[in-house]
This record gives C-alpha cells, structure tokens and sequence, in this order.
C-alpha cells in the first residue's frame, strides 16, 4: 500500500470539523473517513500483480555508451492501470528517469524505455521492476515487486582503438605491402626481382645473377605465423588505480591493442588472464572475430586480492605452445611480487621464449617527485624517488634476465607495448 | 620467500580464502560474547551499585535524633539517660507524642521542630495533651513558643562564637548556677524566668533575653540544640542543664515532628481546564496527519539496488605512506639518499655516462655542461651532508636546480622531462642498418 501527498491535504481539510465539533468522536469519524477513502481506492485501483513484465536488452555494451532498456509490460487486468513502473537497476548502470508513469487499458501492452550508460565494465544486474497502480482518487495505491532479472554484460572499451590504424600501416611497411621493400625489414626470404638503382648491394643474390646474367637481389619480409602469448594479471597486484582505472583495465587496453596488431600481421595470438587460476583463455585459432572473443572473455573479469600464482605461467605457455614465441606479461612492477614471485620462474620462460614484461607506472608519482615546497612535499618527492628507483632496479633485474620491460604511464601503455612488439618482429627476434 | 609456490602449497593457500561457511557453534557464542560484552559488564556494575544502594544502612534521623551518632544526632544524651534508668520514648508525629502522653501521664516532653513541620494545629493539640510544667522545647521559633509555653516571647538570635554565655550574677534558675556556662549559639527568649543573658547591652536600656527561660507555668525553653546534640552534650555546662530538664521524670517523650505531620495539601488545578476544548482532539488529529506524512514520504518505489563495490586502492598510496613514515621518524638522510640517488641516475643517463659512473666523474661532467665550479656541484651530489628538514628542503630545491640547469645546457625541451626509456620506442630510429641501405 502507498499513500499520497492528497491523502494528507484531505487529513488537514478534517482539521477544520474537529475545531468546530471538539469531541473525541468528531477524531474518530474523520479517521473513519480516511480510512474508507483509502480502502475505496485501494479496491478501485487496477491490479498490479495481473501485469505480465518481458524485458529487452542487448546481450552486451561497451563501457561509455548508451543502451536501451525495453520492458514491455502487459496488463492483464480487467482495468486500466494507471501509476508507475521502477526498474531497478545497480547504480553503476547510469539509468536515466529509473521511475516512469505508466497508463495502460485493460489487456493492452506499453513499452517502458529506459537508457543506460554504464560506468563500470563487468556483468551489471536487475533483479526486479516495481510497479504501482494509483487508485481513481489518486489518495492510495498498490505497489508490488515483480521479479524480472536482466544482465547487462559491459565490455571493456577499447580506447586505445584509435592508436591501431598508424601501428597496422607501420606493419603494412614492413611486411612488403607497401612500396618500401629493403633488407632489414624482416629475416624470413621472400622473392628474387631485378636489381634497381639503389638497391642495397649486398642484397645481391650472387647465384641467380649467375643463372640469369642480369643482377637479380633477395626481398625480406617479416617472419609470419609467429606465436604471442599474452598473460594478464589479475591479481592483487593489478587491482591499484592509477589515473582513475585499475591497472587491469589498462592491461586489458594494452592486450587487445597488441592482438589485434598481431593478429593482422599474421601471427597466432593468445591470452591467459590468471591470478592463482586461469580467469580467461582466448586463442586466435578459434572461430569468430578474436576481439569480440576476447572483450567478452574479458569482461567479467575483475582483480582479486591474492597473490598472483606465477608458477603457473610456464605451464600454460607450454600447453599453448611448444615454439619459440613471445611472451607478454601485462603486471606490475613492484620491488616485492616481483622478485617474489615473478624473478623465479623467468629463467624457464626466457630458455625458450621472448619474454616482455609490460607495467603502468604512475604518473602521479612523477608530479610528486617534482614538487619540492616545505618539509612535507620534499619528504614525499623523495618516496616517489625511492619508489621509481625500486621500479628501476627491478627493471634492470629483469633486463638482465633477457627480458624486454615497457613501462610507461596508463594512456600510453598500449602504444608503447604495440611498438616493442613491432620492433621485435622487425628486428626477427620473435 | 623468493623460492615460488608449488601447486601444493597454492592449494593449501586457496583454501585458506574466506568463504561464505556456515559458523559453528562455538564460533556463534565467541561472536556474542564479543558483542555483548560491554553491555554485561555495565549491567552487572548497575547491580552492584543497586546492591550497595539496597544495602546500605539507611541515615537515621535529623538533628537530635535519639538514635543517631552523628555530631547533630541525640545519641550521647539519650544512652546517658537510659543508663539513669529513663525510658526514651520516641515519636515521629503529633499522633504518636498524644498517645504516648496518655500512656505516661508523668513523662517529660521533648520537643525539637527547627523546619517548623508540624503545623498551628498540630501546636494546639500538643498544647492541650501535654502538661506545661513537663515540658522541654529546644530552639522553638515564635508560633511553637506562643502555643506551648505562655507568656515567654521570642529575643534576638545569637552568632555562633567560642565565647560562651554567663549564668551571670542575678541567675534565679539553680539549673543555671550549677551549669555555669553555655554555647554561644541559637536564640534568645524574652520572658518568665531566665538565665544566661545575651544581650551587651546595660541592664535598663533594653530587656534582658535569655538562653535558658522557665516560663511561670513550668515549661523549659532552651535557645541552642546545641546542648543536647552529640557535638556539644560534653562542653560548658550542657549536660547539667540536658539532665536537668530531661531528668525529671522515669519517662521521657522524644518528639521530633516529621513530615508525617504536614497535612496533605489540595490538589493544584489542572492547565489543561484552561486551554480551549478543541486543543486536544487537534492534538490527536495532527498525530494522525504526521502518521499520514510519514507514510506518504517513507514509501519507497521498489526494493534498494545492491552494488558491488570494488576495493578502491590508489596507487601512490604506499609512497605517501612511506612519506609520512620518513617524516613521522625525522628520516632526513634517508630521504636525502632516495633524492640523490635519483638525481645522479638521471644526470647519468641525461650525459650518457652510464651505469658505473663514478661520482667524480659525474659532478665533474654536470660542471662541465653547466659551467658551474666542479667542487660546488661535488658538494652538492654528496648527500652525507643533510641532517636536518630545513637542509634537505635546501637540497632538494638545489638538485632539482641543477637537473634544470642540465636540461637547458643540453637543450632538452624542459625541465620536468621524465627520463627517456632504456630503448627507443620509435621503429624510424631503429632500423639497425637503416643508414646502410638507401630507399
């Protein structure tokens, strides 16, 4: 039951009655009165329980856009019903006028549109639509929950989308698309073709200008059908914010970024998400386009506040492949899980694997390493000194090891990592 | 640690996640007893100050009380009158003293009322029960003294002084000869015969009053309860003058009026026969409005939405917190070594010297690019020197200076250019035989 705010007029209106008529009894008809007022409408008012609910939503949505939120709702009732519908969604969602008038004649159906606008990546939920049928007096009304759940799955976003197009005509280059075709751009021999001024000379393919007496050179072209293995963590080592999304996030940018790159040069791409289990698991070979494979794998994952099981990264790069490939590891650089955890287990990766270790680093520890006021903010440039040399030393820790590090702020993480791995294709260290 | 965990021991650890598991029992009563603890100490401190309360043995009476050995208490005359043989009778009210008058037609009265308790009627009924010439009134104010003892009127009151009251030399009581000498306190009476004068003043010009006054009838009146209370019982010429007056008899009447004697007063009218007969059906009506009210705004549309938050960790935090910590503990040097570290590990690099270069080496490059004296830069990267907050905010502000100096010598875009990463990102610089080979 709902009462309104005419339900109180008409309460102060019998003020008037009970000053001329000061009895106790002149109280007691006027609450009578109410309460046949309220009971009356109550009996009048449409059923809201008759009322059949059909939801319509996308099966999923990309972080920062709008989607439309369909509830059919039928009245199945004898009467018009007449009020409001809620649907309850998580505040995370972004719905907009969440509680909407509703007026629909017996047995006909309304559509109850709302938008949403997601603020946060992962499966978002409803679990029920309320509805309440005002009475014809509009003093009291009946309210009921009914159950009609939806899940929203929210993608990651992909910003870094637009760094794509000048990485995969950089690849185009180097793969011999395009009109520059020079030794160095590759290792794997592609085609013999005359010679022309200002070919290199020593790209001079001696024997067949034997065979053909005209100077013949060798093409390269980057090697294909390389393997990349992209290993995200999600553990608690990824759960810190730095610029207002978890490192996670930024990982996530970063992998897809690197496989759709990789992807469209032709090598076979995969990516594990663990922490102490395999969280997600994509591979290229599979069927259907890899990104869309891979944001919906990706979505629902979420950091975990445990220690990241880093022993179990060469296994899964063995069950993924027995070839010499590369090895992403998308984490975090901090002095302790990574000589924990990470420093143990590299040696078993790097015997056969390039390995890069990609990790955000903050930049608000650069701003406050640069402010140097009074006492305190000296005191904390001189943490964030501490704090970048440890980064530092890791670094040269792991370079010493044979591993590439790309360590660079959230925004430019993805393009950094996108270039190392083209300087290694055209370098042929894949 | 550095060794990384087995699949076992990640097993081991896995399970040691908190998991949504039914409590068990003895977990359940560890979870009261927390929660409840407090609450059973407080309740169990009310009881016992209930208890202490209960207890306790109860005040006994006021001033001259026969029973109470406080220093106002009656005690000490009391026991020193039973042991003379001398019933004490005590009564709380009118009532009782009359009765007790008829049971002990002999028995002497003591009457003590300084709150002024029992009232003129009260006076008059005692004045009728009793016999005059029996009676003994300590400290009686003017309408106790007009009702009980005839012909005597009230004199000035005395200041409380060491100096005590003289029977004085015209004395006509041989109760006051004998006792000589009592306090100086209470009030004085006017009338029948007196002793102990208190007044200054020359015989002629004022009449004499008196500590102790016998009016024509018989009834003793004496100015101070301080002859018969516990304090004073012993001093000056009290316990003459106590068992003189109370001694009289085998029986002695202790009336001290009560508040058993005030009669109950009428009821006070009620403010509510003032107000206008609407008020209160009003009243009730607005109590049902703000029922009304209140359900109207206290209805929500639908159950709550439940959001699962995530945990918010900033990433900077841990260096902050080391901040503070350097800070909290005056870690100067400390703090010093991380700056200077820094500083020396970007100079390097930004002059290309390498990870080995000594510090000669470096301080005598930075002079040479900015042109400053060698020595003040060596000093300068010597960070052994900063003890103090107010020295290495001088530091700080001299290196970061210096890096500055660095970057415009070198002609580096600015000054707060982060260091260039270990390997150049951009592929167009990186072909490594890219000068060889012409397109």
């Amino acid at each position: 039951m709902v009462l309104s705010g005419r339900l109180l007029a008409v309460a102060l209106a019998c003020l008037l009655p009970v000053v001329l008529i000061p009895r106790a009894s002149t109280v007691w008809w006027c609450l009578l009165a109410l309460a046949v007022l309220v009971l009356a409408d109550l009996l009048l008012a449409a059923s809201p329980r008759q009322v059949v609910l059909e939801r319509v939503l996308p099966a999923s949505a990309r972080l920062d856009e709008t989607v439309q939120n369909v509830v059919l709702v039928t009245n199945q009732g004898r009467r018009r019903l007449r009020g409001s519908l809620r649907d309850i969604w998580q505040p995370t969602a972004g719905q907009q006028d969440a509680e909407q008038p509703v007026d629909i004649p017996a047995g006909e159906r309304r559509r109850h549109v709302t938008s949403l606008m997601p603020r946060r990546r992962g499966a978002l939920r409803t679990e029920t639509v309320t509805v309440r049928s005002w009475g014809p007096l509009g003093v009291a009304a009946r309210q009921v929950d009914h159950p009609c759940p939806g899940t929203l799955m929210v993608l990651p976003p992909f910003r870094s989308r637009r760094h794509l197009p000048s990485r995969l005509a950089r690849l185009r280059e180097m793969d011999g698309r395009s009109a520059v075709q020079v030794r160095g751009a590759g290792t794997e021999f592609d085609s013999l073709r005359d010679y022309v001024r200002g070919d290199d000379a020593r790209s001079i393919d001696w024997r067949a200008t034997a065979r053909r007496q005209d100077v013949v050179v060798r093409t390269w072209r980057p090697e294909r059908d390389r393997r990349v293995v992209i290993v995200l963590d999600t553990s608690r080592a990824s759960a810190a914010r730095v610029d207002e999304e978890t490192k996670l996030d930024t990982g996530m940018e970063a992998s897809l970024l690197l496989s759709a790159l990789a992807s469209a040069g032709g090598d076979r791409v995969d990516l594990v998400a663990l922490d102490r289990t395999v969280r997600a698991r994509v591979s290229s070979t599979e069927k259907g386009h890899l990104l869309n494979r891979m944001v919906t794998a990706l979505a629902p994952v979420q950091p975990i506040l445990l220690a990241a099981d880093w022993s179990q990264v060469p296994v899964e790069v063995a069950q993924v492949t027995r070839q010499r490939s590369l090895v992403v590891l998308l984490t975090a650089l901090d002095a302790a899980s990574v000589q924990e955890g990470l420093l143990p287990v590299l040696p078993a990766l790097t015997r056969h694997h390039q390995v890069v270790v990609a990790a955000v680093s903050d930049p608000q520890l650069e701003q406050m390493s640069q402010v140097r006021e009074d006492a305190e903010t000296v005191f904390r440039a001189a943490a964030a000194e501490r704090a970048g040399l440890e980064r530092a030393a890791v670094a040269r820790e792991l370079e010493m090891l044979g591993v590439e590090v790309v360590d660079a702020p959230p925004h430019e993480l993805p393009p950094a990592l996108a270039d190392t791995y083209l300087r290694l294709k055209a370098a042929g260290r894949l | 640690m550095s060794r990384p965990a087995g699949p076992a021991e990640a097993e081991v650890q896995g399970s040691a996640v908190p998991s949504p598991s039914v409590p068990s029992g003895s977990q359940v009563a560890a979870r009261v007893w927390r929660a409840g603890r407090v609450w059973l100490i407080v309740a169990s401190l009310l009881m016992i100050l209930g208890a202490l309360a209960l207890f306790r043995p109860a005040p006994t009476g006021g001033a001259l009380h026969p029973e109470s050995a406080r220093p106002a208490g009656g005690m000490a005359i009391a026991e020193v009158l039973r042991g003379q043989g001398i019933r004490i009778h005590h009564a709380d009210s009118a009532d009782q003293a009359l009765e007790l008058a008829q049971e002990h037609p002999e028995a002497t009265l003591l009457f003590h009322d300084p709150a002024g308790l029992l009232p003129d009627q009260g006076l008059d009924r005692l004045a009728e029960g009793t016999d005059p010439a029996r009676r003994v009134l300590v400290e009686p104010d003017l309408a106790q003294i007009r009702a009980l003892a005839t012909g005597i009127t009230t004199g000035p009151g005395l200041t409380p002084s060491e100096e005590p009251l003289t029977a004085g030399t015209d004395c006509a009581l041989p109760l006051a000869r004998q006792a000589e000498s009592m306090v100086r306190d209470g009030r004085l009476y006017r009338g029948g015969t007196g002793c102990f004068n208190g007044i200054a003043a020359p015989a002629g010009e004022v009449r004499p009053a008196h500590g102790v006054v016998r009016s024509d009838d018989g009834t003793w009146v004496i100015g101070s309860a301080q002859v018969f209370a516990n304090a004073g019982a012993a001093d000056h010429g009290h316990p003459v003058v106590a068992l003189w007056t109370l001694g009289q008899g085998e029986d002695v009447i202790w009336y001290l009026p009560t508040l058993a004697d005030v009669p109950v007063g009428e009821a006070p009218t009620n403010p509510s026969d003032l107000l206008p007969a609407w008020v209160g059906p009003v009243i009730w009506w607005l109590v049902v409005c703000a029922l009304v009210l209140m359900l109207w705004r206290g209805r929500r549309h639908g159950p709550l939405a439940i959001e699962p938050l995530p945990v918010v960790v900033p990433s900077s935090e841990t260096a902050v917190g080391r901040a503070r910590l350097y800070q909290s503990t005056g870690q100067a040097g400390a703090a010093a070594r991380s700056l200077h570290q820094a500083t020396r590990l970007r100079l390097a690099r930004l002059q290309r010297l390498g990870r080995g270069a000594t510090a000669p080496a470096l301080s005598s490059a930075v002079a040479a690019v900015t042109g400053q004296d060698p020595a003040a830069v060596a000093h300068l990267l010597d960070e052994s020197t900063v003890d103090s907050n107010a020295a290495l905010v001088d530091r700080a502000r001299a290196l970061q200076g210096l890096e500055q100096s660095v970057h415009a010598a070198l002609g580096a875009a600015g000054p707060a250019q982060p260091a260039p990463p270990a390997h150049p990102t951009d592929l167009s610089t990186q072909d490594p035989r890219g000068p060889e080979t012409t397109p």
